[in-house]
């Protein structure tokens, strides 16, 4: 089954109408968890293949019972256990080959079950949990297929609120107009945008090879190393959107994963646009309690900012080693860590050396804002390099510029970005200027109607011709 | 309230409480509807402005011995993706700049068979491999050399046309065949009634019943707006092969070993080539087999990666047999375009037909084939003499 495709929305439906048969509790767990169970299913055949996964679960309930329980000297082994078996079940690369299991097994959702499963554990230990999490309770949160593949992360609490509260969320013509449009636009962005953008890429990279002309060559290592990032989020923030739009049809409300990224003047905001639920894990798991302790270790107020510095690098350090496998996603890691760190540093010295009230001024001026969120843009496209290519692909990269040439397109990228950018600020900005009925025209509900049927027609025709036959030889003058 | 519900209501309080104007319940549908007419109706207007097509044939003419065209008519056509072409064709009705009377003493004729790449479909006639071969081998061999295009269309009905090219007494007949000519299969009755056209009547287009279904999937068939996005689409041929492989019986051609339904295909054809072969041998005519490849064909050739079991160059082996076995000679246009880098770029994307820049690979290579004694008329020519540049 296609990620964002026509199977998937066939069999959303088919389980959102079943879902909704009845009210009930507990027809709504056991038609989640069935449909939850059946979508891994598409994934193997094989029973045996799901039996490393059915582990981690299994582990992960136990978990939460020990903790539940109040056997709180077994909390860090538990989370000790839970990372090493994430990590050996993932195959991460620094790990010898020898160790890993040998026959196929399913992996899918692995990385989002992980983070359900520790924030079930740690905060059980913490006594923020409800006691009453029941089998079933938890495989369908841990399995919602909804989040499996890719997210969003949810809180435990939020989930049980809906799907175990007596009133379910309410599914009037309202929502299910809202619902089906975020499923629509999240289609287009993902078999339409997601799907021409990976075409530029793709076909810049092979030019590359062949173009012996230093011009187009540039030209392509421009688009080669630009392109990803939009690639990146329609692809992702697209099936979010589907998924967001599927679960609420199924009463359920998913968190926001995304908030227009790409407007954010600096790497730090862009983290709490991007991937939302994921930075607030880490904030809340990782960030937290790594800056409490180190403030306990090092109580003095005068650190206080560079241990802010030295938490974000560690947070986001692992959020790159948490993306892949492989050892290039460690200089991934260390990228974003830098981006997130460096901009820290320079927020509390900026602050210091030229007073908070003036460093607040110039950030909120216009220019200042243009260049700012062009070099976000530049360093997030620079740091995604380590993200969609291996060792090999980044050796090639590199033999095919001369250095200066590398500089021109990195240049290029940063101002390209900044003035287009700040284009589709100013040019969204004026559209929503255009008032009608005391809202904008745009998010009236009669453009918004007319705009998803126009996603739907040019997203319908793009899969359907994607997926059927390319045209034979046509007689038409015979 | 319970916590819990003030909770929902704050999260979602539009959803809560707003109803949907009834006005709505038809309004909105009625936006949806406007929007896609208003689509379908501008974008088909600005791609038929764009992309012009004018391909009714009033020279064309369908009767027992399959199509034709009329005496001395003169069409001017154009293809959405090609360039307007002016299709004249002779006292015979063969597309040829010369008259297919009695040829000059001391001349040499050609006759062209095949279905529309051997009347060089959407090519202007100096442009067609078929002009670039007749005034290369003029030059070549010092000698006026006359081309008579004679058409067919599935190669029941090359076969029935060997009487009117015999009767034009030819040098040689050379037999243009490509992958899509042998996809339909040939209907045995009609195989067993080849030299008889009379007793297999012509099957008339019977007038369709158009079902709403039948009638969306025609028009967007026929859509301009479709034909355009396709176009942009299968320019990626990474996109095109992969939709192109899962077509089932037509990519089987290229898929190890070939299905009894391809093979079946080619002892048909083998058949015929045989008839054909010995009608024109007993006349002293040689006969010529050129494979033409398809698009297809052509972007497999220069994959860098080939999907398991599958072959591009099994179309021009199951010929180059078919034509050794029966005394033919044979061009390699498969092989000829296997050593061109993206051969597929020589292919129109929609419409499959060859480009005028794939019609000089296709003289070339005719041209290097008539030279090499195995056709008396241009032994003599030559060898060493320049062919055709390619582009």
């Amino acid at each position: 089954m296609g990620s964002a495709s026509f199977d998937l929305l066939a069999y959303a439906a088919a389980v959102v109408i079943v879902f909704n048969v009845s009210k009930s509790i507990a027809w709504r767990q056991f038609v989640l968890l069935a449909a939850s169970i059946a979508f891994l299913g598409f994934f193997s055949l094989h029973p045996l293949a799901f039996l490393p996964l059915a582990a981690f679960l299994g582990f992960g309930f136990i978990g939460l019972r020990v903790m539940q329980a109040g056997k709180t000297r077994a909390f860090v082994p538990l989370l000790i256990i839970g990372i090493v078996a994430f990590v050996w079940l993932k195959k991460y690369a620094f790990l010898p080959g020898s160790l890993f299991l040998h026959h196929p097994y399913v992996t899918l959702g692995l990385s989002y079950i992980f983070f359900r499963v520790l924030h079930l554990i740690i905060d059980a230990h913490s006594g923020d949990l409800p006691k009453e999490i029941t089998l079933v309770s938890y495989l369908n949160y841990t399995l919602n297929f909804t989040t499996l593949v890719s997210g969003p992360i949810q809180r435990y609490e939020e989930f049980a609120e809906m799907q175990l509260g007596s009133v379910p969320l309410p599914l009037n013509i309202i929502v299910v107009g809202q619902a089906l449009e975020r499923i629509i636009i999240g289609f287009f962005k993902v078999n339409v945008l997601s799907f021409f953008l990976s075409i530029i890429q793709t076909r810049a990279l092979n030019s590359l090879a062949s173009t012996p002309a230093r011009g187009p060559q540039v030209l392509a290592g421009i688009l080669i190393a630009g392109v990803y990032p939009l690639y990146l989020y329609c692809n992702f923030s697209g099936y979010i959107d589907i998924v967001i739009g599927i679960a609420r049809l199924l009463r359920i409300e998913l968190p926001e994963n995304f908030d227009r990224p790409f407007s954010s003047d600096n790497f730090i905001t862009f983290w709490s646009r991007w991937h939302i639920t994921l930075s607030n894990w880490l904030k809340t798991y990782v960030y937290n309690p790594l800056l409490m302790a180190s403030m306990r270790r090092w109580p003095s107020p005068a650190v206080a900012p560079l241990l802010g510095v030295f938490a974000f690098f560690v947070t986001f350090f692992l959020v790159g080693l948490w993306h892949g496998q492989t050892s290039v996603f460690i200089v991934f890691g260390v990228l974003l860590g830098l981006g997130m760190s460096v901009t820290k540093l320079y927020q509390v010295l900026m602050a210091k050396w030229i007073g908070r009230k003036q460093y607040r001024e110039l950030t909120g001026h216009w220019l200042y804002n243009v260049f700012t969120r062009g070099l976000t843009f530049t360093w997030f496209t620079f740091s995604l390099l380590w993200f969609w290519s291996n060792w090999a692909q980044l050796a090639f990269l590199a033999r095919s510029f001369r250095p200066r040439e590398i500089a021109l397109i990195w240049i290029t990228i940063f101002l390209g970005s900044s003035v287009i950018l700040a284009l589709w600020e100013a040019v969204r900005e004026w559209l929503l200027s255009f008032q009608w009925g005391g809202q904008p025209l745009l998010l009236s509900r009669y453009f918004r109607t007319a705009w998803c049927t126009a996603l739907v027609v040019i997203g319908a025709a793009t899969v359907m011709l994607l997926n059927g036959p390319a045209p034979e030889v046509v007689y038409k003058a015979i | 309230m319970s916590k819990r519900e003030r909770n929902l209501a704050a999260r979602s309080p539009t959803c809560q409480t707003a109803r949907l104007p009834k006005r709505d319940y038809i309004l909105l549908p009625l936006i949806s509807l406007l929007t896609i007419l208003v689509m379908f109706g501008v974008s088909e207007v600005l791609t038929r402005m764009v992309w012009t097509e004018q391909e009714v044939d009033p020279c064309s003419v369908r009767d027992d011995m399959g199509n034709h065209h009329k005496a001395n008519c003169t069409v001017r056509m154009k293809n959405a993706e090609a360039q307007w072409v002016t299709y004249h064709y002779n006292e015979c009705g063969y597309r040829s700049a010369t008259s297919c009377g009695t040829k000059p003493p001391g001349s040499a004729r050609i006759a062209t068979l095949g279905a529309s790449v051997s009347m060089g479909l959407y090519i202007p006639y100096e442009e067609a491999y078929f002009s670039l071969t007749s005034s290369e081998l003029s030059r070549i061999c010092n000698r006026i050399v006359d081309v008579q295009n004679v058409e067919g269309t599935g190669p029941i009905n090359v076969y029935r046309k060997l009487q009117e090219v015999l009767a034009l007494k030819p040098d040689v007949v050379l037999y243009l065949v490509s992958p899509f000519d042998l996809e339909q299969q040939i209907d045995p009755k009609e195989l067993a009634e080849r030299d008889n056209p009379a007793r297999t009547p012509t099957k008339t287009a019977a007038k369709p019943t158009l079902s709403p279904m039948k009638w969306l999937e025609r028009t967007l068939t026929e859509s301009r707006t479709v034909l355009v996005y396709q176009r942009f689409l299968f320019q990626n041929t990474d996109i095109f092969l992969r939709l192109y492989m899962t077509y089932g019986d037509n990519a089987d051609l290229f898929r190890q070993p070939l299905t009894p339904a391809w093979q079946r295909r080619f002892a048909h054809f083998d058949l015929i080539i045989g008839d054909m072969a010995a009608k024109l041998r007993a006349a002293g005519v040689p006969l010529v087999i050129i494979a033409v490849p398809s698009r297809p064909e052509a972007a497999l050739l220069s994959s860098k990666q080939l999907p398991p079991n599958v072959d591009p160059f099994a179309f021009g082996r199951q010929i180059e047999m078919i034509a050794s076995r029966q005394g033919a000679g044979y061009v390699d246009l498969v092989e000829a375009f296997s050593h061109i880098s993206n051969s597929e770029n020589l292919f129109y994307v929609v419409n499959g037909h060859v480009t005028p820049e794939g019609q000089i690979v296709i003289a070339k290579n005719i041209v290097q084939k008539l030279q090499d004694g195995s056709v008396p008329a241009f032994s003599h020519c030559a060898l060493s003499q320049s062919a055709p540049e390619e582009h």
